[in-house]
């Protein structure tokens, strides 16, 4: 019997899954593509991803003790699954190496200049690898640790409050944007991560029956750093500035200047790195998991590392900015979709399973 | 399997030498603490004199700052020119404050400040500063070693004062995309052999306009926003001679109220309340033991500086420089579309501002 994540400890780790790298440009994204008071979108959307939640909710709910694999396998068998899970396999762990690779651009726009971003990711990837190859219980107790180091960080906003004022805020509402659309969808791909709760829950300790209310709480940090952070920034930016700032929230980290300390944003960047280190093990995990239903025989330090090998390959060279940046839109996209419809799927195929009476309802 | 752990321990190990490969000794660097932009006297237009300084410790005891002046294109180009021009390598991530000379600065200094922005090296917190005259004659005037930090620390003490607004890159550049204000920056200049404080300059884009002296600054400050504490020497003339008042008020507030007319903008009204003690009149000794009339001494102040915001108000006006926000004030009080289509009109000039005060006299000090 192996130990279960707690309620508590899963709100923490949907939080630190979600907020990733694309945390740092939010700003300036909202700012591009909704123009003035972009900030309100960061609301409107964190509302439809609460209906996606209430999806997921949903097929657990129907689900009757099965996980995800058994609910799909008892209409279609593996062997006709299998490409399937291969596909989101791979769009999860190439997903978290574009994260991941971003992120380490971002560190050389900070330091490391000279040096080969290929070898820093290395070192990135050692850290996941070591930290993937851990069952799902060790990696939350660590995720926590990693919540406790890195929320202070939030709290550094108060210092902008005084160079804040509401009178660059404008009265207007969503004007100026660029694409709407693409914004919506680039601000969706921000929130992810909440999806690998569908293979998370055989995993969650369901003695409280309103566990998944937790998954819940954990969306909802997520959407109060987001939304305090872009509203400062749109306080503290002016909206034409906001659109020409590559990474407004390092910005922002880097005003903060006390006479003991300046420049932190070095440091505090790289605490970021243990934040983003959750986001890649927590989708490698995951697409390790359905690795392993294709082929039982691989284990996890197997799959994990076949997985990080594969996407590095097919990922080699995309290094620069904005190929990563372009590579991320796309790829965000399809996980986007993944995480609308994949709840869908499954709730249809619950529906065809129990009208065809083979499973309980 | 104890062997590939090993090698797993060794193969990372070398990695972790990786952090050794960008390395920045402190002795080979050359730490800019100021940079001073300067019309070239070249013919050409787009050139710039740069004038920098820097602490040398080529010696070992002893750090003395070398003062270097490059002529160039761009802030890169400079830096690049200088680093030439000495043993070490020239390096602006200590850079406190950008010096621009007047002549420089009314041709704009945009291209300045991107760069700078840009850098990754450089922080936010450098201060912009507009000289009287030659930006490079600031650094001649200042008599210790630590040029950069002596004009961060002088500014800072006027501005944690209020007398002057406060200017680094990224409030210059926010006041300079957003679209319904200009910028203020700290005006300094040399007088005889002194650097002083002047008031602050004036910019209508990123373009120097005009200045102005330290008491109009501080009303400027007044109407812009909070005033946490500063203080006023009003001058009212007598019958014979002046009354002289020193008014240190350490709580201000300007409210801003728009009157409209239809879908027109009507006029702006600020009204500043501000609380503070009185703690110099030389009108009532004169009088004899009379005790200072508060109402009376409000009025007069309230009176005086109703004069003198109008006075500014004429001289932004005249500059065509919008450092009160009058634009940005107008967009927040009207709709998306009445904005796009007033936006292009010069609404300083279009929009009357009247300004008007609250003066409150806690307390007289020690004399009644």
């Amino acid at each position: 019997m192996f130990e279960k994540i707690a309620p508590f400890h899963l709100a923490i780790l949907i939080y630190m899954i979600q907020s990733g790298v694309t945390f740092f440009k939010l700003p300036r994204m909202l700012a591009v593509n909704f123009g003035t008071n972009g900030w309100l979108m960061v609301v409107i959307v964190s509302f439809i991803v609460m209906i996606n939640l209430l999806l997921i909710s949903l097929v657990i709910r129907f689900r009757v003790g099965e996980n995800v694999f058994e609910i799909m396998e008892g209409l279609i068998s593996v062997k006709w699954m299998a490409p399937f899970y291969l596909l989101l396999a791979l769009t999860w762990s190439l997903l978290s190496i574009l994260v991941g690779k971003d992120f380490i651009s971002i560190t050389q726009v900070l330091s490391f200049q000279n040096t080969n971003s290929t070898s820093l990711f290395v070192i990135l990837m050692v850290l996941v690898f070591y930290l993937g190859m851990k069952d799902i219980y060790t990696i939350s107790k660590a995720t926590n640790i990693f919540f406790i180091l890195t929320i202070g960080i939030f709290f550094l906003i108060i210092y902008h409050i005084p160079y804040t004022s509401l009178e660059r805020l404008t009265p207007f509402i969503f004007k100026e944007g660029k694409n709407t659309i693409e914004g919506i969808v680039q601000l969706y791909t921000a929130f992810l991560g909440f999806e690998i709760v569908l293979f998370l829950f055989p995993y969650v300790d369901q003695s409280k029956p309103k566990w998944f209310r937790s998954v819940y709480y954990g969306h909802f940090l997520t959407t109060v750093v987001y939304s305090v952070t872009c509203f400062v920034s749109y306080l503290f930016f002016s909206l034409n500035q906001l659109k020409i700032t590559s990474y407004p929230v390092l910005n922002l980290i880097a005003y903060i200047e006390i006479e003991l300390i300046e420049r932190i944003e070095t440091f505090v960047f790289n605490l970021f790195l243990i934040k983003i280190l959750v986001t890649l093990v927590l989708y490698l995990w995951a697409s390790s998991l359905l690795l392993e239903r294709v082929i039982p025989a691989l284990s996890r330090k197997q799959s994990v590392a076949i997985l990080i090998i594969t996407s590095m390959l097919i990922t080699l060279n995309v290094d620069v900015m904005s190929e990563i940046a372009d590579w991320l839109l796309v790829v965000g996209f399809v996980a986007a979709a993944l995480a609308i419809g994949l709840p869908i799927i499954l709730l249809i195929v619950i529906g065809i399973r129990t009208y065809r009476g083979d499973h309980r309802a | 399997m104890r062997n590939l752990k090993l090698l797993v321990i060794v193969f990372s190990l070398i990695f972790l030498l990786l952090g050794c490969n960008d390395q920045k000794i402190i002795e080979n660097l050359g730490f800019m603490s100021v940079m001073c932009f300067d019309k070239a006297s070249d013919s050409d237009e787009e050139k710039m004199l740069v004038t920098s300084t820097f602490p040398s410790f080529s010696d070992e005891s002893t750090s003395t700052e070398i003062k270097l002046d490059t002529v160039a294109y761009s802030k890169k180009e400079a830096e690049k020119q200088l680093s030439a021009k000495t043993e070490q390598q020239i390096v602006n991530g200590q850079i406190r404050s950008l010096i621009f000379g007047e002549e420089f600065a009314s041709d704009g200094i945009n291209r300045i400040i991107q760069s700078v922005e840009r850098d990754r090296e450089i922080g936010s917190q450098v201060k912009v500063v507009v000289a009287e005259g030659e930006a490079s004659a600031i650094l001649e005037s200042i008599p210790i070693e630590s040029t950069g930090n002596y004009v961060d620390k002088m500014l800072k003490k006027d501005t944690d004062k209020f007398t002057i607004p406060y200017a680094d890159i990224h409030h210059f550049s926010r006041d300079l995309l957003d679209d319904g204000i200009d910028p203020v920056v700290p005006l300094i200049g040399v007088e005889g052999k002194d650097v002083v404080v002047k008031g602050s300059a004036l910019f209508r884009g990123d373009q120097y306009v005009g200045n102005l002296t330290i008491p109009e600054s501080k009303i400027l400050l007044l109407l812009i926003g909070k005033v946490k504490s500063s203080d006023l020497v009003v001058k009212i003339p007598q019958e014979s001679g002046y009354r002289n008042f020193f008014f240190s008020y350490n709580h201000s507030k300007p409210k801003v109220n728009v009157k409209k007319n239809g879908a027109g903008i009507k006029e702006i009204r600020i009204h500043v309340t501000m609380e503070g003690a009185l703690l110099e009149d030389t009108g009532s000794h004169i009088k004899g033991d009379s005790p200072t009339n508060y109402k009376e001494v409000e009025k007069l102040i309230d009176r005086h500086l109703t004069n003198e915001a109008a006075k500014l108000i004429e001289i932004l006006k005249e500059k065509q420089a919008d450092s009160l926000g009058v634009s940005r004030i107008v967009r927040n009080s009207v709709s998306y579309g009445q904005w796009k289509s007033m936006k292009e009109e010069d609404l300083l000039e279009k929009v009357p501002v009247n300004i008007s005060f609250n003066v409150v006299v806690r307390d007289n000090g020690m004399l009644q």
